[in-house]
């Protein structure tokens, strides 16, 4: 069992992740941005996060670079959930350092295995 | 020269007096030239057409629902939906646009399809798209839901303005039928189709 840090602005998305992560016998944080994130981050010392990219006050890519200068995010798996496709977002992805990119829709089954492989 | 049908599909509209871009169901538009509205048929599928109020930039998806026997917050029809209304928000947000500043106008989700095992369709796509914008803080300005006709609308999101044309009941069957077919392509896609995952 992992505890996963899940981030995003849609209210919808959030319980989708959550119900799925549950499912798969994890424990599960919820964010609703980059912000609460960082706080969430600190608090309960997740061992996974999936952060959506596009969120008010701040979005995907500033959280990881905020919490990779953390010592709870440093070494942290950090994967980026989004509708977005574009090679430049990809490569600043790379740039702050995460770990992954994956195009929503989700895929639940895959969203488990890239949880027990990383984690 | 004429227009290449697939690389610009925009045509003139006289029942609208209007150049007007057509989106197909599964997709969806968002458009920065004032001058052009957005047009799309629907029977039992609904559609959000949603603006920033400030600039005008805004546009429409086209999307339905597939029965999904599981039922649960996290299953396939779901995820459907949801990923229908992010594609279209995103786009606008990327232009600049707040949350705060978008608004909304819904339709379809007609009871088009006489097919016993989908009487329901169009309203569970109505349900699902009420709740999506009331839960997301997005201002709902009209709708037209519901109704045993097909509709052609037309959105115009430099001002907002939206037209509705009802449907014949003979293009309302035409209507219907296509969309049992989409219907039955997404169930069977819902099995191959999965993330796109890259680790760096």
């Amino acid at each position: 069992m992992s505890c996963v840090l899940a981030v995003d602005d849609t209210r919808a998305l959030r319980v989708m992740l959550g119900e799925c992560l549950k499912k798969g016998g994890h424990e599960v944080v919820l964010a609703v941005d980059g912000i609460e994130a960082l706080d969430k981050l600190k608090e309960h010392r997740p061992d996974i996060v999936i952060t959506d990219l596009n969120m008010p006050r701040m979005n995907g890519l500033d959280f990881i670079e905020a919490a990779r200068k953390e010592p709870e995010g440093r070494s942290l798996p950090m994967l980026l959930l989004t509708t977005e496709t574009a090679q430049s977002l990809k490569d600043r992805a790379k740039a702050v350092k995460a770990t992954g990119w994956l195009t929503k829709p989700f895929d639940p089954n895959q969203i488990l295995s890239l949880v027990e492989q990383l984690a | 020269m004429s227009a290449d049908p697939i690389l610009n599909p925009v045509y003139f509209e006289a029942k609208v007096n209007s150049k007007v871009f057509p989106v197909l169901p599964g997709y969806h538009k968002v458009m920065h030239e004032p001058d052009v509205a957005i047009t799309t048929l629907l029977g039992s599928c609904v559609a959000a057409c949603i603006r920033d109020s400030n600039t005008g930039i805004g546009g429409l998806n086209h999307f339905l629902l597939p029965r999904d026997r599981s039922e649960n917050a996290s299953g396939f029809s779901a995820r459907y939906g949801v990923n229908a209304m992010e594609v279209l928000i995103n786009e606008i947000l990327r232009t600049g646009a707040r949350k705060q500043d978008l608004e909304a106008k819904v339709f379809g989700a007609g009871n088009v399809i006489s097919r016993a095992e989908m009487t329901n369709v169009g309203q569970q796509n109505a349900e699902f798209v009420l709740s999506y914008l009331r839960e997301e803080g997005i201002r709902l300005l009209a709708s037209d839901l519901g109704g045993d006709r097909a509709r052609r609308v037309f959105y115009f999101p430099s001002t907002g303005k939206a037209r509705v044309l009802n449907l014949s009941n003979q293009d309302t069957a035409k209507t219907g039928a296509a969309e049992v077919s989409l219907e039955q392509r997404l169930r069977v896609e819902k099995k191959v189709q999965a993330s796109i995952v890259e680790l760096f």
